[in-house]
Parts: C-alpha cells; structure tokens; sequence
C-alpha cells in the first residue's frame, strides 16, 4: 500500500487520545520553570533597587548605575544557570520526548526520533550545497527510518563560520557568518546516478546588490552551469552539475514542476517576493529575509534538501501555554513538511532499475 | 614617442586577431558540443536496442497475438544497428521503435501472468530507465543546439560564423505522437 501523510484531521483526533492526556504534567512543568525565572528576575531587580538606593544618596549620578546594573546582570546569568537551567532541561526533554516524539511516531510508526542527535559535519559538508565549511555546528532533533519505500533522515541543523580580526583600532572583532540554519533532509533518491548535480536558489547580483557578493561567496559556482527547459523552475533554482545529460535525468520536467510547487510551499506561495526580485527596492532586504531558501544537491544516489528556517525549530515555548491546540499543530505542520517532502518529489515511485 | 606609436598600432593589430581566435573557438567549442551530445544520444539509443531481444524473447510465449509487432520492432532494430544511417534515417528509426515499444507494453496488460513475472517486471524497470535517460540526453542535446544556434546568430559570432560557413541546427523535436498526454481511458477500450 502507498504511504500517505496524515490528514489535519486524523491529527486532531490524535491530538484529544494521545497527546492532550500528558500535556497537564507538561504544562506543569513548564510553569515551575517559568515561576522560578520570575522570581528569579524579582530578586535580582530588588537587589539592583536596593545597591541603586544605597548609591544614589551619597551623590546622584546616572552613570554610577551602570556598575550594579552590569553586576546584576551577571548575577542573573549566574544564578539561572544554577536555579532554573536544571528543570528547563528537564522540561525541554520531557517536551520533546512526549510531544515530538509521540508526533513522529504518529506520522510514521517505524521512525526513530532522537532529540541530541543531529546530521553529522561531515555529512553537511559532503553535501556539496555550501563552499564554506563552519567551524561551528550544532544540531539536534534526529528523525531517521523509511516512508514508504524511501530511506530518509533529518535534523535541524545551524552551521557558522566563526572569524576573529583586527580592525583599524587593533581590537579583535569576532564575526559570525551564519552559512545555513534550518532544517538538513537526507533521502535515498529513486535513480541510481554517479555524479553531483546542485540546486542552490537563483538569487543573483542585480537583485541583491552587495548581498549578492556575501552570499556568491558561500556558493561559488561549481562544476557546469546546467540550463534548463522551464522558465518557471530557472526563475527559482541555478544549477551546477558535473554531467549535462545526468542532471536532466535527474531533473525530469515532471521532478522540475514539482520543485517549483516545493518551492512555492515553502514560500507559502509567495508570487510577491519573486515579483520583488525584479523591483530592486530598498525594502528588498526586509523581504529577504522572508523567503526561505531552498537547496537541493543530488549525490551518491541521494537527494539532500536543505531548508534555511529563521526560527528555531521543534522547541517549546516558556512563555506560551501548550494546552493550546494550535501550539501543538504547529509542530505537526513542521513535521509534516519536513516528512512530506518525500511525497512533495515523489520519490516512492520506483520504476526505474533502482528497487 | 616613436616607441609609443609603434605600441599603439601594433595592439591595434594584434587586438582583432586575439578577439577573432577567441570567437572562433568558442563557436567550434559549441559546434562540439552539439556534435558530442549527439553522440550521447546514440548511446542511449543502443542502450535500448540491445534490450529490445532480451523484450522479445520474454514476452514471445505469452503473446500469441502479437507477434507481427515484435517481428517489426526485431526487424527495425536489425536495422538501426547495421550502421551507415543518416543522421534523420536514425531519428526516423527511433521514433518507429518507439512507438511499437509503447504499444508492446500497452499489450501486455492483457497478459496477467506475464506483467507479474519478475522477469518482465525488471525488464520493464530497465525500458523506463533507458527511456529517461534518452529524453534527457534529447535534451541536453536541445540545450546545446540552443546555444550553438544563438552563437551562430548572435553578433558579434555571426559574423565569424558566417566565414566559417556555420549554419543554424534543428531541434530534436518529439513526435507528435509522443507529446500528447497519454489518454488512459482510451487505453483501456482498445
């Protein structure tokens, strides 16, 4: 039988049976933590009220508050480490266990979910996506197993390349340059193929001005330039590939008109923002950050999806009660993008040689 | 200032040389690309015929009924390996195998117990793949034309290419046939 996704429906069905039972000790859990930074925060702020007093009748001066401020501050830091961190943990695991977890399985039974495991480095890297390789990387939330006939896994991951310089003033300025944050898709493709063909989203010079050279230099053009037939696709996606007559084996007009509709779902359709491409106005950069990138690389028989995301995902909330429904869903759609990516490209259909 | 001038003139002459032996190679670069992404079409092309015997002799027992169409698809691709084609005789060639190809596989849905031996299940698995693969070398050879041809057109190539005698290339075009959308239920009245 064919896989198929869950329906929004079957979700909340499945939302009153299994998952609503459990959130109360949650939401209790997440209160005790959200209590304990309240109180932890009062103290701290009376603390600050009283040193302030204390200084300001001998002589009032504004800038003498910056010393308590900055000693409570640090007070602040250290005292949640010690105080709340534990039970946030706890929480977050607890969340992610009862909440995630349970999703997952919901969605597909045979898949494993494990919330500190995460795509590897040197799997990102083996992408052949990003040029530059970070020196920062951190991951968590790994879902593995198969949907239908595919073998998939994925996890959010975020990669950065730290850099320490000198500037004129002979400080050293540490720069962070985010390379991707999101979510990192691996799926075995459905045709067998021996070289690399990249997707990256076609975002060139004369729509992004100086942004273009940042992110040029991420993605330097690699390999062959492969121009396609569909002119909606090319307004989306650029594509290098190290074989003419593979990459459109891969890239069958049918996977090309489904790329354009992935690309639009993640987008939610947005014809504006590519509309805006063109336009080159200054508020680009505000809409730039609205669109969500998506790169696609096809290597070793593997097609690797990687999503760029601006918030962080599968995460609970502190100051947000879960007892709410469309939390919850939240999740779900999440989940369900991510995992509906095999039915977004159809990869289930195994006609050719590949079983 | 002498020195100066003779500079001068002598870039003016070597400048148009440099530009016209740049132009040029790249003209032929693309005219052989054209010519190597036909040869690669060739490649899926016999890539096909040599399963066609391997097709045939699967499905001959089952199919009383058609035997005339494997005899023409065995006897077109006798001639399409023989060599010495033209390049359109080829294409012609194809397009006929093709199309008596689709038709085999259209018969065998009424042959139950064939289209479920694992026999012909890999068989079927290998044509698909062979059929991808020959509509994207198709069109990686397209692509190629396509660029060889704005070359040919294009100033300041055309000029170049009109001295070398340099003319524009057609298009793989898919067969009518081919192009429209395969209507099932007609399929199964038949």
């Amino acid at each position: 039988m064919p896989w198929r996704s869950k329906t929004p429906d079957e979700f909340k069905v499945f939302y009153q049976q299994t998952i609503l039972p459990g959130l109360d000790s949650l939401e209790k859990l997440r209160k005790k933590v959200w209590e304990k930074i309240v109180i932890l925060t009062l103290v701290v702020f009376c603390f600050f009220i009283v040193i302030a007093a204390i200084m300001l009748s001998g002589a009032f001066v504004i800038q003498a508050l910056m010393i308590p401020l900055v000693i409570c501050a640090v007070l602040w830091v250290v005292l949640f480490r010690i105080v709340v961190n534990k039970s946030r943990v706890k929480f977050i695991a607890a969340f992610k266990e009862q909440v995630i977890g349970e999703i997952v399985r919901f969605i597909e039974p045979g898949l494993d979910y494990n919330y500190s495991k995460y795509i590897p480095l040197s799997v990102f890297n083996a992408s052949k996506i990003f040029n530059v390789s970070p020196n920062r990387y951190r991951g968590d939330d790994y879902v593995s197993g198969r949907i239908g006939d595919t073998q998939i896994e994925f996890s959010e991951v975020a990669a950065e390349r730290v850099t320490t310089r000198i500037d004129s003033k002979g400080r050293t300025r540490k720069e962070v340059q985010t390379i991707f944050k999101g979510l990192f898709f691996i799926a075995d493709f459905n045709k067998e193929f021996k070289g690399t063909t990249v997707l990256l989203p076609d975002l060139t010079q004369k729509f992004l001005g100086r942004f273009a050279q940042k992110i040029q230099s991420i993605f330097r053009p690699r390999g062959q330039l492969i121009k396609l037939e569909d002119p909606d696709f090319e307004k989306r996606y650029v594509v290098y590939g190290d074989d003419q007559v593979e990459a459109r084996y891969i890239l069958t007009p049918g996977l090309m008109r489904r790329l354009v509709s992935f690309w639009d779902k993640m987008n939610k359709v947005n014809d504006s923002i590519l509309g805006n491409f063109g336009s080159g106005n200054v508020n680009f950069l505000s809409n730039f950050s609205n669109v969500r990138m998506v790169y696609l690389s096809f290597i070793r028989s593997q097609v690797i999806v990687a999503i760029s995301f601006n918030r962080k995902l599968f995460e609970p909330r502190l100051f947000r009660t879960l007892l709410d429904y469309s939390t919850i869903e939240d999740y779900f759609d999440d989940l369900q993008l991510a995992l509906g990516i095999v039915e977004d490209l159809n990869l289930n259909t195994r006609i050719w040689s590949k079983r | 200032m002498i020195l100066f001038g003779f500079l001068i003139i002598l870039i003016l002459i070597i400048s148009p040389v440099i530009i016209y032996i740049v132009l040029r190679n790249s003209l032929i670069n693309k005219k052989n690309q054209v010519e190597n992404a036909f040869a690669g079409m060739d490649t899926m092309l016999k890539k096909r015929y040599d399963l066609i015997p391997n097709l045939v002799a699967a499905v001959k027992n089952y199919m009383k009924h058609e035997e005339k169409v494997l005899l023409e698809v065995t006897e077109l691709r006798a001639k399409a390996t023989q060599g010495m084609l033209t390049d359109d005789q080829k294409i012609d060639l194809d397009n006929r195998i093709s199309k008596l190809l689709s038709n085999i596989l259209v018969a065998v849905e009424a042959y139950p117990d064939l289209k479920a031996s694992q026999n012909f299940l890999q068989l079927q698995a290998a044509l698909n793949e062979v059929e991808e693969q020959i509509s994207a070398s198709r069109r990686a050879y397209n692509a190629m034309v396509t660029d060889y041809n704005n070359a040919v057109e294009m100033f300041p190539t055309s000029v170049i290419a009109n001295m070398m005698k340099y003319q524009r290339k057609p298009l793989f075009e898919i067969p009518e046939a081919e192009r429209k959308n395969v209507d099932v239920g007609k399929l199964f009245k038949e």
